[in-house]
Protein backbone atom coordinates (compact mmCIF):
# COMPACT_ATOMS: atom_id res chain seq x y z
CA UNK A 1 0.00 0.00 0.00
CA UNK A 2 1.40 3.36 -0.96
CA UNK A 3 2.11 6.10 1.57
CA UNK A 4 -0.39 8.36 -0.11
CA UNK A 5 -3.36 6.06 0.32
CA UNK A 6 -2.43 5.67 3.97
CA UNK A 7 -2.59 9.43 4.36
CA UNK A 8 -6.00 9.49 2.73
CA UNK A 9 -6.87 11.42 -0.41
CA UNK A 10 -5.54 14.92 -0.91
CA UNK A 11 -7.78 17.91 -0.34
CA UNK A 12 -8.08 18.59 -4.07
CA UNK A 13 -9.30 15.03 -4.67
CA UNK A 14 -11.79 15.31 -1.85
CA UNK A 15 -13.05 18.52 -3.42
CA UNK A 16 -13.45 16.85 -6.82
CA UNK A 17 -15.34 13.96 -5.26
CA UNK A 18 -17.56 16.40 -3.41
CA UNK A 19 -18.37 18.34 -6.56
CA UNK A 20 -19.25 15.14 -8.44
CA UNK A 21 -21.55 14.04 -5.65
CA UNK A 22 -23.18 17.44 -5.43
CA UNK A 23 -23.87 17.58 -9.17
CA UNK A 24 -25.31 14.06 -9.20
CA UNK A 25 -27.48 14.85 -6.21
CA UNK A 26 -28.69 18.02 -7.89
CA UNK A 27 -29.80 16.07 -10.98
CA UNK A 28 -31.67 13.57 -8.81
CA UNK A 29 -33.25 16.43 -6.89
CA UNK A 30 -34.65 17.97 -10.06
CA UNK A 31 -36.32 14.68 -10.97
CA UNK A 32 -37.63 14.16 -7.43
CA UNK A 33 -38.89 17.74 -7.30
CA UNK A 34 -40.88 17.32 -10.52
CA UNK A 35 -42.30 13.99 -9.39
CA UNK A 36 -43.05 15.35 -5.92
CA UNK A 37 -44.79 18.36 -7.39
CA UNK A 38 -46.94 16.10 -9.56
CA UNK A 39 -47.87 13.89 -6.63
CA UNK A 40 -48.66 16.76 -4.26
CA UNK A 41 -50.83 18.59 -6.76
CA UNK A 42 -52.34 15.69 -8.68
CA UNK A 43 -52.69 12.72 -6.34
CA UNK A 44 -55.92 14.17 -4.94
CA UNK A 45 -57.87 13.46 -8.11
CA UNK A 46 -56.73 9.86 -8.46
CA UNK A 47 -59.49 7.33 -7.93
CA UNK A 48 -60.77 4.21 -9.69
CA UNK A 49 -63.32 6.38 -11.50
CA UNK A 50 -60.59 8.76 -12.67
CA UNK A 51 -58.80 5.83 -14.30
CA UNK A 52 -61.88 4.39 -16.00
CA UNK A 53 -64.27 7.21 -16.90
CA UNK A 54 -64.14 9.46 -19.93
CA UNK A 55 -63.66 13.19 -19.25
CA UNK A 56 -66.76 15.29 -18.69
CA UNK A 57 -67.29 19.07 -18.82
CA UNK A 58 -64.20 19.54 -21.04
CA UNK A 59 -62.07 17.67 -18.51
CA UNK A 60 -63.12 19.49 -15.35
CA UNK A 61 -64.91 16.32 -14.25
CA UNK A 62 -64.84 12.63 -15.09
CA UNK A 63 -61.56 10.80 -15.66
CA UNK A 64 -58.97 9.82 -18.23
CA UNK A 65 -59.95 6.18 -18.93
CA UNK A 66 -60.76 6.79 -22.59
CA UNK A 67 -57.51 8.71 -23.01
CA UNK A 68 -55.44 5.88 -21.57
CA UNK A 69 -57.04 3.55 -24.12
CA UNK A 70 -56.40 5.97 -26.99
CA UNK A 71 -52.81 6.55 -25.86
CA UNK A 72 -52.05 2.85 -25.65
CA UNK A 73 -53.58 2.30 -29.09
CA UNK A 74 -51.53 5.09 -30.65
CA UNK A 75 -48.25 4.06 -29.03
CA UNK A 76 -48.78 0.36 -29.78
CA UNK A 77 -49.50 1.13 -33.44
CA UNK A 78 -46.46 3.41 -33.67
CA UNK A 79 -44.14 0.76 -32.24
CA UNK A 80 -45.66 -2.09 -34.28
CA UNK A 81 -45.21 -0.09 -37.48
CA UNK A 82 -41.81 1.39 -36.70
CA UNK A 83 -40.14 -1.69 -35.19
CA UNK A 84 -40.04 -3.96 -38.28
CA UNK A 85 -39.08 -1.06 -40.56
CA UNK A 86 -36.46 0.10 -38.10
CA UNK A 87 -35.09 -3.39 -37.52
CA UNK A 88 -34.49 -4.19 -41.16
CA UNK A 89 -33.06 -0.76 -41.91
CA UNK A 90 -30.72 -1.22 -38.96
CA UNK A 91 -29.68 -4.65 -40.27
CA UNK A 92 -28.81 -3.06 -43.60
CA UNK A 93 -26.86 -0.26 -41.94
CA UNK A 94 -24.99 -2.64 -39.65
CA UNK A 95 -24.08 -4.92 -42.57
CA UNK A 96 -22.90 -2.16 -44.88
CA UNK A 97 -21.59 0.16 -42.23
CA UNK A 98 -19.03 1.93 -44.39
CA UNK A 99 -20.92 2.08 -47.70
CA UNK A 100 -21.99 5.38 -49.23
CA UNK A 101 -25.64 4.33 -48.97
CA UNK A 102 -25.29 3.67 -45.24
CA UNK A 103 -23.58 7.00 -44.63
CA UNK A 104 -26.31 8.76 -46.59
CA UNK A 105 -29.11 6.98 -44.70
CA UNK A 106 -27.44 7.72 -41.38
CA UNK A 107 -27.12 11.40 -42.25
CA UNK A 108 -30.82 11.55 -43.18
CA UNK A 109 -31.76 9.86 -39.92
CA UNK A 110 -29.77 12.34 -37.87
CA UNK A 111 -31.55 15.22 -39.57
CA UNK A 112 -34.91 13.49 -39.16
CA UNK A 113 -34.17 12.96 -35.47
CA UNK A 114 -33.65 16.68 -35.01
CA UNK A 115 -36.86 17.71 -36.80
CA UNK A 116 -39.29 19.35 -34.34
CA UNK A 117 -42.33 17.22 -33.65
CA UNK A 118 -44.72 19.93 -34.78
CA UNK A 119 -43.28 19.43 -38.28
CA UNK A 120 -44.11 15.74 -38.09
CA UNK A 121 -47.59 16.78 -36.96
CA UNK A 122 -48.05 18.99 -40.00
CA UNK A 123 -46.71 16.31 -42.32
CA UNK A 124 -48.91 13.67 -40.70
CA UNK A 125 -52.06 15.71 -40.92
CA UNK A 126 -51.30 16.65 -44.53
CA UNK A 127 -50.28 13.21 -45.73
CA UNK A 128 -51.99 10.60 -43.55
CA UNK A 129 -55.15 12.52 -42.63
CA UNK A 130 -55.82 14.35 -45.90
CA UNK A 131 -53.94 12.69 -48.77
CA UNK A 132 -54.50 9.12 -47.57
CA UNK A 133 -57.95 10.08 -46.28
CA UNK A 134 -57.49 8.62 -42.80
CA UNK A 135 -58.92 11.76 -41.20
CA UNK A 136 -58.36 12.44 -37.52
CA UNK A 137 -57.73 8.88 -36.42
CA UNK A 138 -55.68 6.76 -34.10
CA UNK A 139 -54.12 5.12 -37.16
CA UNK A 140 -53.00 8.49 -38.54
CA UNK A 141 -51.55 9.37 -35.13
CA UNK A 142 -49.78 6.03 -34.88
CA UNK A 143 -48.29 6.40 -38.36
CA UNK A 144 -47.08 9.92 -37.61
CA UNK A 145 -45.48 8.80 -34.37
CA UNK A 146 -43.94 5.82 -36.17
CA UNK A 147 -42.17 8.25 -38.54
CA UNK A 148 -41.04 10.25 -35.56
CA UNK A 149 -39.56 7.40 -33.54
CA UNK A 150 -38.00 5.62 -36.54
CA UNK A 151 -34.67 7.48 -36.37
CA UNK A 152 -34.08 6.75 -32.70
CA UNK A 153 -35.15 3.11 -33.12
CA UNK A 154 -32.90 2.58 -36.13
CA UNK A 155 -29.84 4.13 -34.52
CA UNK A 156 -30.21 2.19 -31.26
CA UNK A 157 -30.94 -1.11 -33.02
CA UNK A 158 -27.98 -0.58 -35.34
CA UNK A 159 -25.72 -0.01 -32.33
CA UNK A 160 -27.22 -3.09 -30.67
CA UNK A 161 -26.51 -5.28 -33.70
CA UNK A 162 -22.99 -3.94 -34.09
CA UNK A 163 -22.24 -4.65 -30.45
CA UNK A 164 -22.80 -8.38 -31.03
CA UNK A 165 -19.34 -9.95 -31.43
CA UNK A 166 -18.68 -10.80 -35.09
CA UNK A 167 -17.34 -14.14 -33.79
CA UNK A 168 -20.89 -15.36 -33.41
CA UNK A 169 -21.95 -14.65 -36.97
CA UNK A 170 -18.69 -16.15 -38.27
CA UNK A 171 -19.13 -19.27 -36.13
CA UNK A 172 -22.64 -19.73 -37.48
CA UNK A 173 -21.46 -19.17 -41.05
CA UNK A 174 -18.71 -21.75 -40.54
CA UNK A 175 -21.45 -24.27 -39.70
CA UNK A 176 -23.10 -23.55 -43.03
CA UNK A 177 -25.91 -21.54 -41.46
CA UNK A 178 -27.63 -19.16 -43.88
CA UNK A 179 -27.51 -15.41 -43.53
CA UNK A 180 -31.18 -15.24 -42.58
CA UNK A 181 -30.84 -17.83 -39.81
CA UNK A 182 -27.66 -16.15 -38.57
CA UNK A 183 -29.53 -12.88 -38.23
CA UNK A 184 -32.70 -14.35 -36.82
CA UNK A 185 -31.42 -17.05 -34.49
CA UNK A 186 -27.98 -15.80 -33.46
CA UNK A 187 -27.39 -12.08 -33.88
CA UNK A 188 -30.85 -10.67 -33.15
CA UNK A 189 -31.36 -12.68 -29.92
CA UNK A 190 -27.92 -11.63 -28.70
CA UNK A 191 -28.81 -8.01 -29.43
CA UNK A 192 -32.28 -8.21 -27.90
CA UNK A 193 -31.61 -6.54 -24.54
CA UNK A 194 -30.05 -3.55 -26.28
CA UNK A 195 -32.88 -3.50 -28.82
CA UNK A 196 -35.30 -3.36 -25.89
CA UNK A 197 -33.57 -0.20 -24.71
CA UNK A 198 -34.24 1.32 -28.13
CA UNK A 199 -37.91 0.37 -27.88
CA UNK A 200 -38.10 1.92 -24.42
CA UNK A 201 -36.62 5.16 -25.76
CA UNK A 202 -39.06 5.11 -28.67
CA UNK A 203 -42.05 4.45 -26.42
CA UNK A 204 -40.95 7.25 -24.13
CA UNK A 205 -40.81 9.67 -27.02
CA UNK A 206 -44.15 8.49 -28.39
CA UNK A 207 -45.93 8.68 -25.03
CA UNK A 208 -44.77 12.19 -24.36
CA UNK A 209 -45.71 13.51 -27.78
CA UNK A 210 -48.29 16.27 -28.05
CA UNK A 211 -47.59 18.41 -31.08
CA UNK A 212 -47.51 15.55 -33.56
CA UNK A 213 -50.81 14.18 -32.30
CA UNK A 214 -53.04 17.25 -32.03
CA UNK A 215 -53.35 17.43 -35.82
CA UNK A 216 -53.45 13.69 -36.48
CA UNK A 217 -55.23 11.63 -33.84
CA UNK A 218 -57.43 14.53 -32.82
CA UNK A 219 -58.85 15.56 -29.47
CA UNK A 220 -62.14 13.73 -29.10
CA UNK A 221 -62.32 12.60 -25.49
CA UNK A 222 -64.71 9.64 -25.68
CA UNK A 223 -63.61 6.00 -25.81
CA UNK A 224 -62.44 5.30 -29.38
CA UNK A 225 -64.49 2.87 -31.49
CA UNK A 226 -61.47 1.47 -33.21
CA UNK A 227 -58.23 2.50 -34.83
CA UNK A 228 -59.95 4.58 -37.50
CA UNK A 229 -61.76 6.61 -34.85
CA UNK A 230 -60.35 9.78 -33.42
CA UNK A 231 -58.89 9.61 -29.92
CA UNK A 232 -57.15 12.05 -27.62
CA UNK A 233 -53.77 11.10 -26.20
CA UNK A 234 -52.96 11.79 -22.54
CA UNK A 235 -50.28 14.32 -23.36
CA UNK A 236 -52.68 16.23 -25.60
CA UNK A 237 -55.18 16.16 -22.74
CA UNK A 238 -52.65 17.58 -20.30
CA UNK A 239 -51.80 20.35 -22.73
CA UNK A 240 -55.49 21.14 -23.23
CA UNK A 241 -56.30 21.16 -19.50
CA UNK A 242 -53.32 23.30 -18.63
CA UNK A 243 -53.67 25.84 -21.43
CA UNK A 244 -57.32 26.04 -22.39
CA UNK A 245 -59.55 24.92 -19.53
CA UNK A 246 -59.75 27.19 -16.51
CA UNK A 247 -60.20 25.35 -13.24
CA UNK A 248 -58.76 22.02 -14.39
CA UNK A 249 -55.22 22.41 -13.10
CA UNK A 250 -55.47 19.65 -10.55
CA UNK A 251 -56.79 17.27 -13.19
CA UNK A 252 -53.90 18.21 -15.47
CA UNK A 253 -51.50 17.18 -12.71
CA UNK A 254 -53.45 13.98 -12.09
CA UNK A 255 -53.31 13.14 -15.81
CA UNK A 256 -49.57 13.79 -15.86
CA UNK A 257 -49.17 11.42 -12.94
CA UNK A 258 -51.07 8.74 -14.87
CA UNK A 259 -48.87 9.35 -17.92
CA UNK A 260 -45.68 8.93 -15.89
CA UNK A 261 -47.04 5.77 -14.29
CA UNK A 262 -47.89 4.41 -17.74
CA UNK A 263 -44.36 5.15 -18.93
CA UNK A 264 -42.81 3.41 -15.93
CA UNK A 265 -45.06 0.37 -16.31
CA UNK A 266 -44.32 -0.05 -20.03
CA UNK A 267 -40.58 0.46 -19.55
CA UNK A 268 -40.45 -2.04 -16.72
CA UNK A 269 -42.39 -4.63 -18.71
CA UNK A 270 -40.16 -4.31 -21.79
CA UNK A 271 -36.98 -4.50 -19.73
CA UNK A 272 -38.19 -7.45 -17.67
CA UNK A 273 -39.22 -9.34 -20.81
CA UNK A 274 -35.83 -8.71 -22.41
CA UNK A 275 -34.00 -9.71 -19.26
CA UNK A 276 -35.98 -12.91 -18.86
CA UNK A 277 -35.28 -13.76 -22.46
CA UNK A 278 -31.56 -13.10 -22.22
CA UNK A 279 -31.30 -14.94 -18.90
CA UNK A 280 -32.16 -18.07 -20.84
CA UNK A 281 -29.36 -17.25 -23.27
CA UNK A 282 -26.50 -16.32 -21.02
CA UNK A 283 -25.70 -16.82 -17.35
CA UNK B 1 -9.66 -34.82 -49.47
CA UNK B 2 -9.00 -31.12 -50.00
CA UNK B 3 -6.51 -30.06 -52.64
CA UNK B 4 -5.35 -26.46 -52.69
CA UNK B 5 -3.77 -25.52 -56.02
CA UNK B 6 -1.84 -22.27 -56.19
CA UNK B 7 -4.18 -20.60 -53.72
CA UNK B 8 -3.68 -16.95 -52.83
CA UNK B 9 -5.67 -14.47 -50.77
CA UNK B 10 -5.73 -10.71 -51.23
CA UNK B 11 -7.19 -8.08 -48.96
CA UNK B 12 -8.19 -4.94 -50.82
CA UNK B 13 -6.03 -6.05 -53.75
CA UNK B 14 -2.95 -6.49 -51.53
CA UNK B 15 -1.75 -10.11 -51.48
CA UNK B 16 -1.25 -11.55 -47.99
CA UNK B 17 -0.50 -15.08 -49.12
CA UNK B 18 -0.03 -16.66 -52.54
CA UNK B 19 0.95 -19.75 -54.45
CA UNK B 20 -0.05 -22.26 -51.80
CA UNK B 21 -0.43 -25.83 -53.04
CA UNK B 22 -1.25 -28.20 -50.24
CA UNK B 23 -3.23 -31.43 -49.85
CA UNK B 24 -5.25 -32.24 -46.76
CA UNK B 25 -6.01 -35.94 -46.79
CA UNK B 26 -8.18 -38.16 -44.67
CA UNK B 27 -6.78 -39.45 -41.43
CA UNK B 28 -3.78 -37.15 -41.49
CA UNK B 29 -3.26 -34.01 -39.47
CA UNK B 30 -1.41 -31.11 -41.07
CA UNK B 31 0.11 -28.47 -38.83
CA UNK B 32 0.45 -25.07 -40.48
CA UNK B 33 3.20 -23.02 -38.83
CA UNK B 34 5.06 -19.82 -39.58
CA UNK B 35 5.49 -16.29 -38.28
CA UNK B 36 2.54 -13.93 -37.85
CA UNK B 37 1.34 -12.17 -40.98
CA UNK B 38 2.21 -14.96 -43.41
CA UNK B 39 -1.44 -15.64 -44.24
CA UNK B 40 -1.93 -18.97 -42.46
CA UNK B 41 -5.43 -18.09 -41.23
CA UNK B 42 -6.35 -16.41 -44.51
CA UNK B 43 -5.39 -19.58 -46.36
CA UNK B 44 -7.44 -21.69 -43.95
CA UNK B 45 -10.43 -19.39 -44.45
CA UNK B 46 -10.15 -19.76 -48.22
CA UNK B 47 -10.59 -23.55 -48.01
CA UNK B 48 -14.25 -23.41 -46.97
CA UNK B 49 -14.89 -20.00 -48.48
CA UNK B 50 -15.15 -18.21 -45.15
CA UNK B 51 -13.22 -15.55 -47.05
CA UNK B 52 -16.58 -14.62 -48.61
CA UNK B 53 -17.44 -13.02 -45.27
CA UNK B 54 -14.20 -11.16 -44.76
CA UNK B 55 -14.53 -7.60 -46.09
CA UNK B 56 -12.23 -6.92 -49.01
CA UNK B 57 -10.95 -10.48 -49.32
CA UNK B 58 -10.53 -12.11 -52.73
CA UNK B 59 -9.21 -15.60 -53.40
CA UNK B 60 -7.34 -16.94 -56.42
CA UNK B 61 -6.31 -20.44 -57.42
CA UNK B 62 -8.28 -23.65 -57.04
CA UNK B 63 -9.56 -25.57 -54.04
CA UNK B 64 -10.57 -29.04 -55.15
CA UNK B 65 -12.99 -30.84 -52.83
CA UNK B 66 -14.43 -34.15 -54.02
CA UNK B 67 -12.93 -33.61 -57.46
CA UNK B 68 -14.50 -30.20 -58.06
CA UNK B 69 -13.20 -26.66 -57.69
CA UNK B 70 -15.22 -25.06 -54.91
CA UNK B 71 -13.74 -21.61 -55.51
CA UNK B 72 -15.30 -21.71 -58.97
CA UNK B 73 -18.66 -22.23 -57.26
CA UNK B 74 -18.91 -26.03 -57.60
CA UNK B 75 -20.64 -26.15 -54.25
CA UNK B 76 -22.68 -23.54 -52.39
CA UNK B 77 -20.98 -22.31 -49.18
CA UNK B 78 -23.50 -23.84 -46.74
CA UNK B 79 -22.92 -27.36 -48.08
CA UNK B 80 -19.19 -26.78 -48.37
CA UNK B 81 -18.90 -25.56 -44.77
CA UNK B 82 -20.92 -28.54 -43.60
CA UNK B 83 -18.27 -30.79 -45.21
CA UNK B 84 -15.32 -28.68 -44.05
CA UNK B 85 -15.83 -27.47 -40.50
CA UNK B 86 -13.90 -24.71 -38.80
CA UNK B 87 -12.90 -24.12 -35.18
CA UNK B 88 -11.75 -20.67 -34.13
CA UNK B 89 -9.13 -19.37 -31.74
CA UNK B 90 -11.59 -18.08 -29.18
CA UNK B 91 -14.39 -20.44 -28.18
CA UNK B 92 -17.55 -18.93 -29.61
CA UNK B 93 -20.63 -20.83 -28.48
CA UNK B 94 -23.91 -19.16 -29.32
CA UNK B 95 -25.65 -17.42 -26.39
CA UNK B 96 -28.25 -20.17 -26.10
CA UNK B 97 -28.54 -23.55 -24.42
CA UNK B 98 -25.87 -26.23 -24.84
CA UNK B 99 -28.32 -28.40 -26.72
CA UNK B 100 -29.48 -25.62 -29.04
CA UNK B 101 -25.86 -24.90 -29.93
CA UNK B 102 -25.70 -28.34 -31.50
CA UNK B 103 -29.22 -28.24 -32.96
CA UNK B 104 -29.00 -24.88 -34.71
CA UNK B 105 -26.93 -25.96 -37.69
CA UNK B 106 -28.49 -29.45 -37.79
CA UNK B 107 -31.95 -27.94 -38.17
CA UNK B 108 -30.61 -25.58 -40.79
CA UNK B 109 -29.37 -28.56 -42.78
CA UNK B 110 -32.77 -30.20 -42.61
CA UNK B 111 -32.72 -32.45 -39.53
CA UNK B 112 -36.06 -31.93 -37.77
CA UNK B 113 -36.72 -35.25 -36.09
CA UNK B 114 -36.52 -34.75 -32.32
CA UNK B 115 -35.27 -38.23 -31.52
CA UNK B 116 -32.58 -38.02 -34.21
CA UNK B 117 -31.52 -34.59 -32.92
CA UNK B 118 -31.20 -35.98 -29.40
CA UNK B 119 -29.22 -38.97 -30.59
CA UNK B 120 -26.82 -36.88 -32.67
CA UNK B 121 -26.37 -34.44 -29.78
CA UNK B 122 -25.45 -37.22 -27.39
CA UNK B 123 -23.16 -38.85 -29.92
CA UNK B 124 -21.15 -35.76 -30.76
CA UNK B 125 -20.98 -34.60 -27.14
CA UNK B 126 -19.61 -38.03 -26.26
CA UNK B 127 -17.03 -37.78 -29.03
CA UNK B 128 -15.64 -34.57 -27.50
CA UNK B 129 -15.85 -36.00 -23.98
CA UNK B 130 -18.41 -33.45 -22.86
CA UNK B 131 -21.42 -35.70 -22.43
CA UNK B 132 -20.71 -36.85 -18.88
CA UNK B 133 -20.06 -33.26 -17.82
CA UNK B 134 -23.25 -31.75 -19.25
CA UNK B 135 -25.76 -34.62 -19.68
CA UNK B 136 -27.86 -33.35 -16.78
CA UNK B 137 -27.93 -29.73 -17.94
CA UNK B 138 -28.32 -29.71 -21.71
CA UNK B 139 -30.78 -26.84 -21.35
CA UNK B 140 -28.30 -24.65 -19.47
CA UNK B 141 -26.72 -21.64 -21.23
CA UNK B 142 -23.59 -22.65 -23.12
CA UNK B 143 -21.82 -19.55 -21.81
CA UNK B 144 -21.89 -21.07 -18.33
CA UNK B 145 -19.32 -23.64 -19.45
CA UNK B 146 -15.61 -23.12 -18.87
CA UNK B 147 -13.42 -21.97 -21.78
CA UNK B 148 -12.17 -25.47 -22.53
CA UNK B 149 -15.67 -26.93 -22.35
CA UNK B 150 -16.93 -24.17 -24.66
CA UNK B 151 -14.25 -25.02 -27.19
CA UNK B 152 -15.19 -28.71 -27.03
CA UNK B 153 -18.84 -27.74 -27.55
CA UNK B 154 -17.78 -25.79 -30.64
CA UNK B 155 -16.00 -28.89 -31.93
CA UNK B 156 -19.05 -31.03 -31.09
CA UNK B 157 -21.44 -28.85 -33.05
CA UNK B 158 -19.11 -29.02 -36.05
CA UNK B 159 -18.89 -32.82 -35.69
CA UNK B 160 -22.68 -33.04 -35.60
CA UNK B 161 -22.68 -32.12 -39.30
CA UNK B 162 -20.48 -35.15 -40.09
CA UNK B 163 -17.69 -33.18 -41.79
CA UNK B 164 -14.93 -34.74 -43.88
CA UNK B 165 -12.38 -32.24 -42.68
CA UNK B 166 -11.90 -29.86 -39.76
CA UNK B 167 -9.86 -26.68 -39.89
CA UNK B 168 -8.52 -25.46 -36.56
CA UNK B 169 -7.31 -21.87 -36.33
CA UNK B 170 -5.07 -21.74 -33.23
CA UNK B 171 -7.62 -23.79 -31.28
CA UNK B 172 -5.85 -23.71 -27.91
CA UNK B 173 -4.16 -20.32 -27.77
CA UNK B 174 -7.03 -18.76 -25.80
CA UNK B 175 -7.17 -21.63 -23.30
CA UNK B 176 -5.37 -22.54 -20.09
CA UNK B 177 -2.74 -25.32 -20.39
CA UNK B 178 -4.96 -28.05 -18.93
CA UNK B 179 -7.88 -27.28 -21.23
CA UNK B 180 -5.43 -27.02 -24.13
CA UNK B 181 -4.16 -30.50 -23.39
CA UNK B 182 -7.70 -31.90 -23.47
CA UNK B 183 -8.34 -30.22 -26.83
CA UNK B 184 -5.05 -31.58 -28.21
CA UNK B 185 -5.92 -35.11 -27.17
CA UNK B 186 -9.29 -34.63 -28.82
CA UNK B 187 -7.75 -33.39 -32.07
CA UNK B 188 -5.45 -36.42 -32.10
CA UNK B 189 -8.37 -38.80 -31.75
CA UNK B 190 -10.39 -36.97 -34.43
CA UNK B 191 -7.35 -37.22 -36.67
CA UNK B 192 -7.91 -40.98 -36.85
CA UNK B 193 -10.98 -40.47 -39.04
CA UNK B 194 -10.85 -36.94 -40.48
CA UNK B 195 -8.60 -34.73 -42.54
CA UNK B 196 -7.39 -32.05 -40.16
CA UNK B 197 -5.47 -28.82 -40.52
CA UNK B 198 -4.23 -26.95 -37.45
CA UNK B 199 -2.78 -23.46 -37.61
CA UNK B 200 -0.59 -23.04 -34.55
CA UNK B 201 2.16 -20.85 -33.14
CA UNK B 202 3.03 -23.52 -30.61
CA UNK B 203 5.78 -25.55 -32.27
CA UNK B 204 5.73 -28.20 -29.55
CA UNK B 205 2.04 -28.59 -30.25
CA UNK B 206 2.76 -28.95 -33.96
CA UNK B 207 5.14 -31.77 -33.08
CA UNK B 208 2.54 -33.47 -30.87
CA UNK B 209 -0.30 -33.23 -33.40
CA UNK B 210 1.11 -33.30 -36.88
CA UNK B 211 1.66 -36.03 -39.39
CA UNK B 212 2.42 -33.38 -42.00
CA UNK B 213 3.94 -29.97 -41.63
CA UNK B 214 3.43 -26.87 -43.78
CA UNK B 215 5.74 -23.92 -43.15
CA UNK B 216 4.53 -20.49 -44.28
CA UNK B 217 7.21 -17.87 -44.68
CA UNK B 218 7.30 -14.21 -45.59
CA UNK B 219 8.83 -13.78 -49.06
CA UNK B 220 8.50 -11.20 -51.81
CA UNK B 221 6.13 -9.06 -49.77
CA UNK B 222 3.65 -11.72 -48.73
CA UNK B 223 3.23 -15.19 -47.29
CA UNK B 224 4.40 -18.19 -49.29
CA UNK B 225 4.85 -21.88 -48.66
CA UNK B 226 8.47 -22.50 -47.63
CA UNK B 227 8.15 -26.26 -47.17
CA UNK B 228 5.49 -28.94 -46.85
CA UNK B 229 5.36 -32.68 -46.36
CA UNK B 230 5.58 -35.36 -43.68
CA UNK B 231 6.95 -33.65 -40.59
CA UNK B 232 10.17 -35.69 -40.34
CA UNK B 233 11.00 -35.08 -43.99
CA UNK B 234 10.40 -31.36 -43.70
CA UNK B 235 12.59 -31.13 -40.63
CA UNK B 236 15.36 -33.10 -42.35
CA UNK B 237 15.38 -30.88 -45.45
CA UNK B 238 17.79 -27.98 -45.80
CA UNK B 239 16.12 -24.55 -45.41
CA UNK B 240 17.07 -20.90 -45.48
CA UNK B 241 18.90 -20.01 -42.24
CA UNK B 242 15.96 -18.08 -40.78
CA UNK B 243 13.59 -20.97 -41.44
CA UNK B 244 16.02 -23.46 -39.97
CA UNK B 245 16.32 -21.29 -36.88
CA UNK B 246 12.51 -21.07 -36.60
CA UNK B 247 12.03 -24.81 -37.05
CA UNK B 248 14.64 -25.54 -34.39
CA UNK B 249 11.86 -24.61 -32.00
CA UNK B 250 10.17 -27.90 -32.85
CA UNK B 251 11.25 -30.50 -30.31
CA UNK B 252 13.05 -33.63 -31.49
CA UNK B 253 10.97 -36.75 -31.78
CA UNK B 254 10.76 -38.33 -28.37
CA UNK B 255 12.28 -41.78 -28.27
CA UNK B 256 10.44 -43.88 -25.79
Amino acid sequence: MSARSLDGPKASERLATGVLWAVSALVCCVLLWILGDLVVRGAGVLSPEFLTEAPRDAGRAGGVGSLIVSTLWIVALAVLIALPLGFFTAVLLADHRASRLARCVRGCLDVLNAVPSIVFGLFGSGFFCVTLGLGYSILAGGLTLACMILPILIRTIEEALRAVPSDLALAAAALGVSRWTRLWRVVAPAALPAIAVGVVLGVGRALSETAALIFTSGYVTRYPDGWLDSGRALSVHIYDLAMNIPGADQRAYGSALVLIALLLIINTCVRLAARRFSARMAP
Amino acid sequence: MISARNVGVRFGGQPVVRGISLDLVCCRTTAIVGPSGTGKSSFLNALNRMTDLLPGATVEGEVIVGGRDVLAGAEAPPGLRQRIGMIFQRPNPFPMSIERNVHLALREHGERDKARLRAITEDCLRRVGLWDEVADRLGAPALQLSGGQQQRLCIARALALEPEALLFDEPTSALDPLSAEVIETLIRSLGQTLAIAVVTHDLAQARRLADDLAVFWYANGCGELAAAGPIEEVLAQPHAPAVTHYLSGIPRLEVS
